[in-house]
């Protein structure tokens, strides 16, 4: 009677876990290999590159800058997120996307540092603090920056934030895993069925 | 109390002559199972050696880079050949094969379960339910966040997926829903073999699918199936036994417990061991009028054979004892002074006890045997005499002897400091002008005088309800002084009296507690019944913080998806 009760006492416990957990990893997708001695590559990395198959580029975490932490990552068939938090300024302060697409209507093009891609910018008005998206478009896929500073400090942080995400390229990827099963399986099918489309970007 | 006028000499002998056949009582060795051990059956043990193969090979993985990579490689060896069977009609198939590892249809399973087991009652299973879900997918979750397993390398995934691969999230879920409704849902026997049956065949089709569709590796899958299944077949094995929480689809009373094969053996070998009793049979007796206990009759070997009387109880009983006492203290507060039993075994000590003090004092109860232990703090049998060509009070016509005898029979127990505080008229029996009284589960020695003064406006009720109150009331002021009277019935009222008694006095049309009332040369005030105390204040904010929790817990659970 005793061990039911606790098992009663603990289903809301286990139900709160579902919450905090389910669909969520802590795998780090790291711009280097993972963070295990067994670690080949960045497996959050290979999942987001396994979510969007025509993703040319993939987004990744380098060194964060003191302050901020991954908070989770989610991946499905159709998309891959993570989230950083800031520990000043909110907690999934930003949220880095992979989508095959992305609508970029209404942001502003500038000039992108990341050789390959188009950048836009949006600018959303806040009260306090900064909220804004940033998009890398490029053939096959689009990568998003979601950010969401609660602080008086403005868009300040993202400088160093920004520093710390940076960019793995496919084929560097592709030759981790090559490398890692030595050459007995590949990243992708050797000859895909559906080609990635060719115009993946909207507006 | 005053003094009794005039106490007849009651016959203290019982009638129970002993023609058994016993045999010297045999002590366990150390080691050896009791009659009716906890089981989770060999399948149970074949699945946890699995399981905790998969946890080994897990740990490997994480720690050296070989075993992973021999593990992808094998994996991906594999699913290139079944990718090799694409087609566009067998994609179709797989597709729909695979649905019932979908986050819908995981949904619709486990609503359909909460809806049979709450019509059901099921609480219990329904617990196991839920916990065994919750730690499977939240369990599977875990441990798939710290392998880190991509999805399959290089084939086209042509299915939904989410996260890392192994375990595989859909299918341990599925395992687990599946055994649960298994468990939970279909009688234990030819329904649950074939229903294994059908679980391992959709579980079989569903994997098969999922792996044409790479959406799992073929070791993703079956890890994922075997973690659902371990943990929920366990789960269901320790917590929910079938022999203690049967599944079963009759109307009767949930507390009874199934007298099958295997628990009749336990009880002729038990009987035999530890009372040197050679039972032939034991059968359930009289159920409808028992619901803290499953009652039997057991026949034993003798010259002739003979009957003795069995109260089997379980982990299913001590759950009903304690919520009766909790909806009773919420209800009326600090009325009975009662705590409920902690275990089986302290429960049925209680009784015995009980009976052996109301046997010792002389009144014309069951007697008693003893208690034999079939499985070790979870199902125990008290046996007593079993009272062949007794009828109940109700049935019978009765005199002024057993109107006598019932009043002696208050007046003893006063004596001794005793309360039976279940006077009823299914536990009064009448077998050759005789009044028996049996069922000591809820006797209490020293009992607050406000409880023994229940016992006799009980005992006065029931028997004027086969006779009249002022007959009974005569014969009562034989034994009991007027005030004794008043206060016995100033006491009782409503909720102190059994419902069986209060049912039949509703039946018969008869307010009999008015009629004997207005005998009284006097009457006091009614004893006030609610009573508050910080046990019920501090019980009652619990209960309703409690189902205010288990609410918004309930609502996201059937809101949810389980993937």
């Amino acid at each position: 009677m005793k061990r039911l009760a606790v098992l009663a006492c603990a289903l809301p416990l286990l139900a709160g876990c579902v919450n905090v957990h389910l669909g969520g990893t802590d795998a780090v997708p790291t711009c280097d290999a993972g963070g295990r001695t067994s670690d080949p590559y960045s497996a959050g990395v290979v999942l987001m590159a396994q979510s969007v198959p025509s993703a040319s580029l993939l987004p990744c975490i380098g060194a964060l800058p003191i302050g901020w932490s991954f908070h989770r990552l989610d991946a499905t068939d159709r998309s891959a997120r993570f989230w950083l938090n800031y520990d000043r300024e909110g907690r999934q302060a930003v949220r880095v996307a992979l989508d095959p697409d992305c609508d970029v209507r209404g942001a502003t093009e500038s000039a992108s540092e990341q050789p390959g891609t188009r950048h836009y910018e949006r600018v959303e008005p806040a009260r306090s603090g900064y909220r804004g998206e940033r998009y890398y478009v490029y053939p096959g896929g689009c990568i998003t920056y979601h950010f969401e500073l609660h602080g008086k400090t403005g868009a300040q942080p993202l400088t160093a934030v920004l520093s710390g995400l940076g960019f793995v390229t496919r084929d560097a990827l592709r030759q981790m895993v090559h490398d890692y099963s030595d050459g007995r399986f590949e990243l992708d099918p050797t000859a895909p069925a559906h080609p990635a489309p060719s115009d993946s970007t909207h507006g | 109390m005053t003094a009794v006028p005039h106490v007849a000499k009651v016959d203290t002998t019982v009638v129970s002559p002993d023609t058994r056949v016993r045999r010297h009582s045999k002590r366990r060795p150390s080691g050896e199972p009791p009659p009716l051990p906890r089981a989770i059956n060999a399948s149970g043990k074949w699945w946890l050696a699995f399981a905790l193969s998969a946890v080994a090979l897990w740990i490997t993985v994480v720690l050296t880079r070989r075993t992973g990579v021999t593990l992808d490689a094998i994996d991906h060896a594999l699913l290139e050949r079944i990718v090799m069977l694409r087609s566009a009609w067998l994609t179709r198939v797989a597709k729909v094969v695979s649905a019932p590892a979908t986050g819908p249809a995981l949904q619709g399973l486990w609503l359909a379960n909460l809806v049979v087991l709450l019509f059901w009652r099921r609480w219990r299973h329904l617990i196991v339910w839920l916990g065994a879900g919750l730690v499977v997918d939240n369990g599977t979750a875990a441990i798939a966040g710290v392998i880190h397993r991509p999805r399959p390398f290089g084939v086209e995934i042509l299915g939904g997926w989410t996260g890392f691969a192994m375990p595989s999230l859909p299918l341990a879920v599925l395992a687990a829903f599946s055994i649960s409704t298994l468990y939970s849902t279909v009688p234990a026997g030819r329904p649950r073999q074939l229903g294994k049956i059908v679980v391992a065949v959709v579980l079989t089709l569903v994997a098969a699918a999922r792996l044409y569709l790479a959406q799992d590796s073929p070791s993703d899958a079956l890890f994922g199936v075997v973690l659902g299944v371990t943990v929920t077949l366990l789960a269901f094995r320790i917590f929910a036994p079938n022999d203690v929480f049967p599944v079963t689809y009759h109307r009767g009373r949930a507390a009874h417990l199934d007298i099958d094969e295997r628990r009749h053996a336990a009880i002729v070998r038990a009987l035999e061991d530890q009372l040197g009793l050679i039972a032939i049979e034991a059968k359930p007796f009289g159920l409808a009028g028992s619901g803290g206990s499953t009652p039997l009759r057991i026949k034993v070997k003798g010259d002739p054979d003979t009957y003795v009387f069995g109260k089997l109880y379980a982990a299913t009983h001590l759950r009903a004892d304690r919520w009766y006492k909790l909806g009773r203290t919420l209800l009326y507060g600090r009325l009975e002074d009662e705590k409920a039993f902690n275990t089986v075994r302290r429960l049925v000590q209680y009784e015995d006890y009980a009976l052996r003090l109301l046997h010792s004092a002389g009144l014309r109860v069951p007697e008693p045997y003893g208690i034999v232990e079939l499985t070790p703090e979870r199902e125990y049998l008290l046996v007593m005499e079993f009272f062949a060509g007794a009828t109940e009070i109700g049935e019978t016509d009765i005199d002024e002897s057993v109107i006598d005898q019932g009043l002696l029979a208050i007046r003893r127990m006063w004596e001794a400091g005793l309360a039976h505080r279940d006077i009823k008229p299914a536990n009064l029996l009448v077998r050759d002008g005789r009044l028996l009284i049996i069922d000591s589960a809820f006797a209490q020695l020293r009992p607050s005088p406000w409880r023994q003064a229940v016992d006799l406006a009980n005992m006065m009720l029931v028997l004027a309800l086969r006779t009249d109150a002022p007959r009974v009331y005569a014969r009562a002021r034989q034994y009991f002084d007027d005030e004794e009277i008043a206060e016995a019935f100033a006491a009782t009222r409503g909720l102190t009296m059994p419902s069986q008694l209060r049912r039949m006095l509703r039946s018969e049309g008869r307010d009999l507690h008015a009629e004997f009332i207005t005998l009284m040369p006097y009457r006091l005030h009614p004893v006030r019944i609610q009573r508050w105390s910080l046990r019920r204040v501090g019980l009652s904010l619990v209960v309703i913080c409690g189902g205010a929790l288990a609410a918004t817990f309930a609502v996201q659970l059937i809101v949810k998806s389980p993937l």
